[in-house]
């Protein structure tokens, strides 16, 4: 207790090291901690804008570079001939036109897909109605349901449950609404805005009974690659050959993801790993540009009396008080400019405000500059408190 | 010499040698030296430099060991302790002014004063107290708040003598205390000392300053790490 007050009133008499060692603390401190939430933030929600597709569907398309043959197009019979696949449980031609939609008085560009009455087909859950049922799959009904967004932009209003949303020239009834995804990123959505029956869909979308894309419908994730292999086999067998295939699922979307994420990862870490470095030099140089005056100063305490260790303990007290005080306040502005910068501007990247990992940051950034400040603060007393009084007070 | 018993006598010096090692070259300061300060005595210690003064100096404020020899600092033999308790020892017995004041910058002269009062382990509001006290037996009770850079010379070193004296020392240790500071105010600081001189304080000067040593009762007188010459200064025969 004695210690801490001698402590206070040293760091107190002496405000300009004081401010200095604790300014160079916080900035230190808050820079590491702001730079790794935003890193992680802005990680989060790349990662967070790929959605829209169901981890039961994947898509099958022509391996082609340079557009598609027409050859390469698929017909709905052999479509349907792909359900003896083991693990299928459907399999429906695919294409995602964009159209000009219209519900009353509102219109807007929508892009508008296939989809079965199987609730595994959408990545979303239903906000309101119901989704599109086996008979109106049967009977090619003219029934829909929108995404969030597609809702929000026929009708910004309110609902839209039970109105007439005309696409293109296809009137059909919204029957449901899905939920708003987790990340708000429209721009990466896989998903459709309009989701029609498949048969209706057939009926006006594909009037050549014929398709390049296949979204298949799985029963088990877990033997995913396995279906998809098996299409494509089949799918080239029945092109004799002449053509191959490949598919797209959440997984590769996930890998893709993942290797943004990684690089990412990365650089934010190289980053905040040179900013703690900075800070470190800063607050070493600080704390050791005073060692010829603390030197003379521990040569005064040790000639009245003082013991090494009685020196030492005061040193490290100072240290110690330095470092809580500047680690604490540097948390806090750190995490609060990360936390402002998050909410303020990688919202609108992703939608979401992504939950960070701030405190592995925070205890990084507080043990590194701790270590630091308790090291480099003792430092001088470490070397001072083992010379003779009387050199520790000629020390130039 | 005479034969008093040993707990009239501040200091007791018997063959003291002091050899610096440096590597493999040892450096001879002090050969041997040996003399008795009674309490109450107040002893100016002289020499040119390489004489042996600072080491002299050192080991009587028991700011290092002799390399041989038996120091007697009142009463109790200091010569062979370690670091903590050479530390211990010049808190309790040994009071010191610097040439250069030494005052801890940035902080008042109340707390510059109870500073050793810190390490002796008393609470803050007697350190405090008892540094007041001090402070106004040097004359600078109204000065307690006032931080060096803000204090003369003379204040300074009055401050120094304030913290020298606050743990009542056995003996009190100057290092060419006036050193510093202008002739006037060398004499004010020297007065201060006979003043302490008076009511009973030991007091060793050491200072290769005549002036300085003329209001010293007692002379020591060192060359090539001996003593050459121990003078007894009496008053009137020096007037006379």
């Amino acid at each position: 207790m004695n210690y801490l007050i001698e402590a206070l009133a040293t760091l107190s008499a002496n405000r300009l090291r004081t401010a200095l060692s604790m300014a160079g603390l916080i900035v230190g401190v808050s820079a590491v901690i702001a730079i790794q939430i935003l890193g992680h933030a802005m990680t989060g929600a790349t990662t967070g804008i790929f959605q829209g597709f169901s981890n039961y569907t994947f898509l099958v398309y022509p391996n082609s570079r340079n557009g598609f043959n027409q050859q390469q197009a698929v017909s709905l019979a052999e479509i349907d001939r792909l359900q003896s696949i083991s693990n299928i449980r459907l399999a429906i031609p695919y294409s995602q036109p964009t159209l000009l939609a219209r519900a009353g008085h509102n219109t807007a560009q929508v892009s508008v897909g296939p989809t079965g009455a199987q609730p595994e087909f959408f990545s979303q859950p239903l906000a309101q109605g119901r989704l599109i049922s086996q008979e109106e799959v049967d009977d090619g009904a003219r029934v829909c349901v929108l995404s969030a967004n597609g809702a929000a932009q026929l009708e910004p209003s309110g609902s839209i449950l039970g109105a007439t949303v005309r696409a293109g020239s296809l009137p059909c009834r919204v029957v449901g609404v899905l939920e708003k995804p987790p990340t708000g990123a429209q721009n990466f959505n896989f998903g459709s805005d309009v989701y029609l029956p498949y048969t209706t869909f057939e009926r006006h979308f594909l009037p050549a009974r014929k398709s390049y894309q296949i979204l298949v419908l799985i029963a088990d994730i877990g033997q995913i690659a396995t279906t998809e292999d098996a299409v494509k086999s089949a799918l080239q067998q029945l092109k004799n050959g002449k053509f191959s295939y490949q598919t797209f699922d959440n997984f590769f979307l996930a890998q893709l993801a993942a290797r943004i994420f990684n690089g990412l990862t990365l650089v934010v870490g190289v980053i905040a790993g040179i900013s703690l470095v900075v800070s470190g030099i800063g607050i070493m140089n600080i704390l050791l540009v005073s060692v010829t005056e603390r030197t003379r100063e521990i040569g005064i305490r040790k000639a009245i009396g003082a013991r090494r260790g009685q020196v030492l303990a005061q040193f490290f007290f100072e240290a110690a008080i330095l470092t809580f005080v500047g680690c604490g306040l540097g948390t806090l502005v750190g995490i609060a400019i990360g936390w402002w910068i998050n909410t303020q501007y990688i919202v609108k990247i992703s939608g979401v405000i992504v939950p960070v990992p701030w405190l592995s940051s925070v205890v990084l950034a507080t043990l590194f500059a701790a270590a630091i400040t308790l090291a480099f603060g003792t430092y001088p007393a470490y070397r001072a408190a083992g010379l003779n009084p009387i050199e520790a007070l000629r020390y130039e | 010499m005479n034969e008093r018993d040993g707990g009239q006598r501040a200091i007791e010096l018997r063959e003291i040698t002091k050899v610096y090692a440096n590597g493999a070259l040892r450096v001879p300061a002090l050969h041997g030296i040996s003399f008795v300060i009674e309490r109450g005595e107040y002893v100016a210690i002289m020499g040119p430099s390489g004489s042996g003064k600072s080491t002299l100096m050192n080991l009587i404020g028991c700011l290092d060991s002799p390399t041989s020899g038996t120091y007697l600092l009142d009463g109790v033999d200091v010569s062979k302790l370690d670091d903590n308790a050479l530390a211990a020892v010049r808190l309790r017995k040994m009071g010191f002014v610097f040439q250069g004041f030494n005052l801890l910058a940035r902080t008042d002269a109340l707390r510059n004063v109870a500073l050793p009062l810190f390490y002796a382990g008393l609470p803050a509001r007697q350190r405090l107290a008892l540094a007041q006290l001090a402070l106004e037996q040097v004359g600078l009770g109204d000065r307690s708040r006032h931080q060096p850079s803000q204090l003369s010379g003379g204040e300074q070193q009055r401050v120094a003598v304030a913290r020298a004296l606050i743990n009542d020392p056995a003996v009190l240790l100057a290092d060419e205390p006036t050193g510093n500071l202008d002739s006037k105010t060398g004499e004010e600081i020297m007065a201060l000392f006979s003043k302490l001189h008076e009511s009973g304080r030991t007091i060793v000067v050491v200072t290769h300053d005549e002036q300085i040593a003329l209001n010293a009762r007692r002379v020591i007188r060192l060359r090539d790490g001996l003593v050459v010459s121990d003078t007894i200064c009496d008053f009137f025969a020096l007037r006379g």
